[in-house]
């Protein structure tokens, strides 16, 4: 059987659940979801050096060569 | 609408893929399928959807979440006679499936003098331009072109990949069939219901063209359409060739264009760094170098992990990259 069904059957036959908290708990984590998302969409894109910048200590000579090419092509 | 006698209908990539994998089945009772919720679910994209249903539990095969098991298990199946082709997911999970695909499936041909052969196809969907989580819009063909003992095929439409996925299935040797997620559901086009093949090994030329050749596969094919649209305000003449093989790459029809434009761009998604075009150049340098009015130009994605949402769009070549490209050829 599905855990997540197997958990609710398991709560509910210990009287840690039945259907007002599943409602309340639903709607609380759909708020927190919806909150998050809207927030992520919010965040600018970043600039373009962001994606080359992590990918070693210190930037590679190819890695700047090709930084170099793309922001001159944008 | 027919050709012929024949039932044509508008399909998406996806459909023509399960067109062809279910006439396949039905032709040859070899062919089984084996990969993470192919069977019950019907693939994460929906590609092997109702065939488990019509074949049954033992010829579409849920596995658990290990690709090296459905590789090996799909490696052990093609030895000992069956024709099976195992589903990844996303080509971010065919790294622990690199030494069953180096290590005993390109080689086993050979390490057995022909006596064992290993008729397997690998599909997987690849490739960026879907807003994907990390590990999920790689393109690491030229890593799996590398690997001697296996063909690799790069379908970039509906129709070409039914044609290409027959033929890959036939074929006597293993074949990783890349299939371009941004084109799964993208473009539909008429497919033909029943048996046609597409060869390995042939390039398509796309469209002809005079002044610079452009070697493009995959989801590459149609930013390339898009820039040779726009070049012709410039009066330039594009000729697009789709590899469809990348691995043997089929060196003629690229040669013979270049003889006639004597210019060339090649495109592609994967990292810079040893990327197929790398090959491409040395293939055309030592076969049409005379040939030659420019150094040929790669517009590529670049040697990082391919970007997330916000930032993806930086790192895939574009129509405006492969002109900036085509026009430093030109003027060279």
């Amino acid at each position: 059987m599905d855990p997540l069904v197997r958990l609710r059957l398991y709560l509910k036959g210990r009287g840690l659940w039945n259907e007002e908290v599943e409602t309340r708990i639903t709607e609380e984590a759909q708020k927190e979801i919806d909150q998050t998302v809207k927030e992520a969409e919010a965040v600018p894109t970043p600039e373009v050096e962001e994606i080359f910048k992590y990918v070693f200590a210190e930037m590679t000579p190819p890695l700047k060569e090709q930084l170099e090419y793309l922001k001159s092509t944008l | 609408m027919a050709e012929g006698d024949r039932t044509m209908a508008k399909l998406n990539m996806v459909e023509a893929i399960n067109l062809a994998l279910r006439e396949e089945m039905e032709r040859d009772n070899r062919v089984v399928i084996l990969g993470e919720d192919v069977g019950k679910e019907g693939g994460v994209f929906r590609v092997t959807d109702g065939l488990q249903a019509k074949f049954g539990a033992d010829r579409v095969i849920d596995t658990p979440l290990a690709e090296a098991g459905i590789v090996g298990s799909a490696f052990g199946m093609a030895v000992y006679g069956l024709r099976p082709i195992a589903e990844i997911q996303f080509e971010g999970f065919l790294y622990p499936c690199l030494d069953q695909i180096n290590n005993h499936i390109g080689r086993i041909r050979n390490r057995s003098r022909g006596r064992f052969t290993c008729p397997l196809v690998i599909r997987l969907p690849y490739g960026g331009g879907i807003h994907a989580p990390e590990h999920h819009s790689d393109s690491p063909e030229a890593i799996l072109a590398h690997i001697p003992g296996i063909k690799v095929v790069i379908p970039s439409t509906p129709y070409e990949a039914k044609g290409l996925l027959f033929s890959a299935i036939r074929d006597p040797d293993p074949v990783i069939f890349f299939e371009p997620k941004r084109i799964y559901r993208a473009i539909r086009e008429e497919v033909p219901e029943g048996d046609y093949t597409i060869p390995l090994g042939k390039a398509r030329l796309v469209q002809e063209g005079k002044d610079v050749t452009m070697v493009v596969w995959g989801a590459m094919v149609r930013e390339a359409l898009n820039a040779a649209e726009q070049l012709k305000a410039d009066k330039i003449e594009a000729e697009i060739i789709d590899l469809r093989t990348i691995s043997p790459i089929d060196s003629e029809t690229i040669v013979t264009s270049i003889r006639k434009t004597g210019r060339g761009v090649i495109v592609h998604e994967a990292p810079k760094t040893c990327g197929l075009g790398a090959e491409i150049i040395a293939l055309i340098n030592e076969k049409a170098l005379l040939s030659l009015q420019a150094p040929i130009e790669r517009v590529t994605g670049f040697d990082i992990p391919v970007p997330l949402m916000k930032t993806e769009h930086y790192y895939l070549p574009n129509p405006k990259r492969i002109i900036l490209a085509v026009k430093r050829v030109m003027s060279f």
